[in-house]
């Protein structure tokens, strides 16, 4: 069947809040990945011809989105030396009780350590975890074989458990 | 739920070996029930997680931006192939409109003017434009002689240039001289040097 506008409406884009969550895993930047969702849908739009013949347009979706956010993530990366040097020191600063406190109590604190894994540990951990992808899917997406899909997912799981009792620990 | 149980699944979970259901069910647990204060970080890895699965895009009109920049893409698309095509077309049919145009006007005037040659003017009248013509020539021909007279000063230029170069000949010369008495000098300075 031909991708026409109607099609990509009914079958592309109901995607776009798994597509946003990955977005915002990937960016920590909500904006940011709003903006990246919106030209991954762009650019799903200019290969529908691809689309067609796929087997699991929701995996291709993921696989564009998580290039485009590595894209931006390089992007980033080569902002100025002194830009990054006063991140690095917020990130690495002394952080204040209110600032723990503030964390702790969002559950979204978690999220916040998130950020702190690899790209790839990062994106294994949210599409089991939080979208509850299949191992053959993440893999898929991630161009991984089953085996070191699993072992990622388990490191990343362990590091979050530990960077949260490390900053809990060091926080009270 | 059997903590024992839990604590067994938990152990998997973070191996990479737990299935959908057994994470269901620690999510559950979780998410529900009376967590021990030594499963807090499991607890709260749980609750975030799931607390993140339920985030959606913020924007109500997104979809509408979406589908509105698709179709602006797609209609200019269609235009451009379309007047691409008229492009072409347009351009083909001038080009033969020019060919034919120019063709038509210049045999016309070829015709015509021969026309014009033969019925109106005599023999004589045109040998009479012919030695007018050469005359127009040879006045223009000798003009242009003088002209080229004036030019021929302009060689004097060069020549003082080329006298201008050997002087820079000389000055290099000079100049290597100088050297050459430098090195005189301290020829001199060294052959005085043992003396004291």
């Amino acid at each position: 069947m031909q991708m026409d506008t109607n099609r990509f409406k009914q079958d592309i884009l109901p995607l776009k809040n798994k597509l946003y969550r990955f977005a915002c895993s990937m960016l920590s930047d909500m904006d940011e990945a709003q903006d990246a969702v919106q030209e991954v849908f762009m650019r799903l739009w200019k290969t529908r011809k691809k689309l067609e013949d796929i087997n699991s347009p929701e995996a291709f979706a993921m696989t564009v989105t998580r290039n485009y956010c590595l894209d931006r993530i390089k992007a980033r990366r080569t902002v100025s030396i002194e830009q990054t040097q006063s991140l690095m020191y917020t990130e690495t600063g002394e952080e204040g009780p209110e600032r723990i406190a503030e964390m702790k109590d969002a559950a979204g604190y978690v999220r916040k350590l998130m950020e702190e894994l690899p790209e790839q540990q990062k994106a294994i951990l949210h599409m089991r975890d939080i979208e509850g992808c299949d191992f053959e899917e993440i893999g898929e997406v991630l161009g991984m074989n089953i085996n070191a899909v699993r072992v990622n997912l388990s490191r990343a799981r362990k590091r979050i458990r530990e960077l949260y009792i490390n900053t809990v620990e060091h926080g009270s | 739920m059997d903590l024992n149980r839990i604590k067994a699944i938990l152990a998997d979970y973070y191996e990479g070996n737990t299935g959908r259901e057994e994470e269901d069910l620690l999510k559950r647990f979780f998410t529900t029930e009376d967590v021990p204060p030594e499963m807090e970080a499991d607890r709260m890895l749980f609750m975030s997680l799931a607390d993140a699965s339920s985030e959606g895009i913020p924007d109500i009109d997104f979809d509408e931006k979406v589908m509105a920049a698709i179709g602006k893409n797609e209609r200019k698309k269609v235009r451009s192939g379309r007047s691409r095509m008229l492009y072409m077309v347009s351009g083909i049919a001038a080009s033969i409109l020019l060919l034919a145009g120019s063709y038509l006007l210049l045999f016309d005037r070829q015709v015509q003017e021969r026309m014009t040659y033969d019925v109106y003017y005599t023999e004589q009248e045109m040998m009479l434009a012919y030695e007018e013509a050469k005359n127009a020539l040879i006045l223009v021909s000798s003009v242009m002689n003088t002209g080229t007279e004036e030019l021929r000063s302009l060689t004097k230029i060069s020549d003082a240039k080329r006298e201008l170069e050997a002087m820079h000949r000389f000055h290099q010369g000079a100049s290597e001289l100088r050297a050459l008495s430098v090195f005189e000098e301290t020829v001199s300075g060294l052959r005085q040097s043992p003396e004291k």
